[in-house]
């Protein structure tokens, strides 16, 4: 019985001592979201919070997805009133920290769309790290109407 | 005081800042929620705001600046290939419609294209009422677009872009609120919480109030 105990107790070590010297992980994205798009749209939008726990410094440099033939980051600035949308080449999350993708700031751009984004489905993105790590995000489409109606 | 209010109101609407911009203005003023039945803006002796226009609503109808009248607009001027800060406008639009109930009713939606070039008539015509039902998208030649971004004093520039777009658009990104009679009344600001922008919206939607 003891040495059972003892057995386990040596396991759960072994697996957090593993757990410990793991290589490491690409960041965590969270909250990965959509908006549905126009049966015209070209272009469509993916915001999230990329979260870096690592002791060290991760950055972003590219996304890939099926849903289109490119993804690129961009920040939207909104000064005295104009919109100005410019392209981000890489996005650097500091370590123990995160960054959000949100409305009017950074977001990723999706273009040529393969087809309209539909509210209730998701989309595949690898988003590739400089460590060379990658993380695959599944992102919900959400209604672009946040009453919730679709007009089809 | 009358040089400095000019001044003031200048300021408000030419660099809008949204709600803070509409308080300062209607303290200025003496704008109320019983402006809608006030006299327009330019009998004040106030600078004018807007002015006529001729474009092509999304339905192929040409319209003008008299066509709207009776209604309150919200005018919104973008692109359809702009992914963040058009879509976000354009939903708050619709948002405020529909929790304005059947108040909505007196309110038409607008969104200007200063993109004429991309956005034609069957662009806009696959995009808007994706929207709202009763949104209007508007296009036209590119003097067309020039002659109404003038009169709002909005700004737009095309600029090369190294993403697969090509070329995007700078544009001011604001909301006008645009009374019964066809005169300024107020900005909605994209950083502005709904329920702010829903009570500026509220003063004016409801005839008589």
């Amino acid at each position: 019985m003891n040495f059972v105990r003892t057995s386990l107790a040596a396991l759960v070590l072994l697996r957090i001592t593993a757990a410990c010297a793991a290589q490491p992980s690409p960041p965590n994205v969270i909250d990965a979201w959509s908006r549905s798009t126009p049966p015209s749209a070209r272009t469509g939008v993916v915001y999230m919070t990329i979260r870096n726990e690592s002791p060290s410094a991760e950055t972003a440099t590219s996304v890939e997805s099926e849903a289109a033939g490119r993804a690129e980051f961009h920040r939207t600035t909104l000064e005295a009133g104009v919109a100005r949308m410019v392209a981000i080449p890489r996005i650097e999350i500091p370590p123990r920290s995160e960054v959000t993708l949100e409305p009017n700031g950074l977001h990723l751009m999706l273009v040529d769309l393969r087809r309209p984004l539909v509210a209730g489905a998701t989309i595949r993105l690898t988003i590739r790290f400089a460590s060379g790590l990658s993380r695959e995000v599944d992102v919900q489409i959400r209604s672009s109407r946040p009453s919730g109606h679709t007009t089809h | 005081m009358n040089s400095v209010r000019r001044i003031l109101l200048a300021a408000a609407i030419g660099v809008p800042t949204g709600v803070g911009g509409f308080l300062l203005a209607e303290r200025l003023l003496g704008w109320t929620g019983a402006a809608g039945n006030g006299p327009p803006v330019a009998s004040r002796g106030l600078p004018a705001f807007g002015g006529p226009f001729q474009l092509t609503s999304h339905r192929g109808e040409r319209v003008d600046e008299k066509t709207f009248r009776g209604k309150v607009q919200l005018l919104f001027f973008g692109f359809t290939n702009c992914p963040d800060v058009c879509p976000t406008a354009l939903n708050l639009m619709s948002e405020l419609l529909d929790r304005l109930g059947p108040d909505g009713r007196h309110i038409q939606p607008l969104f200007v294209t200063v993109d004429p070039d991309r956005d034609t008539v069957e662009v806009l015509a696959r995009y808007v009422e994706a929207f709202h039902p009763a949104m209007v998208a508007l296009t036209g030649s590119g003097s067309e677009i020039d002659a109404i971004a003038k009169a709002y004093r909005v700004y737009y520039q095309k600029v090369p872009s190294s993403s697969g777009l090509g070329y995007v658009m700078d544009h001011t990104a604001t909301i006008y609120v645009i009374d019964r009679n066809g005169a300024f009344r107020a900005t909605l600001d994209l950083h502005q919480a709904p329920d702010d922008a829903l009570n500026v919206l509220r003063r004016f939607a409801v005839p008589g109030s």
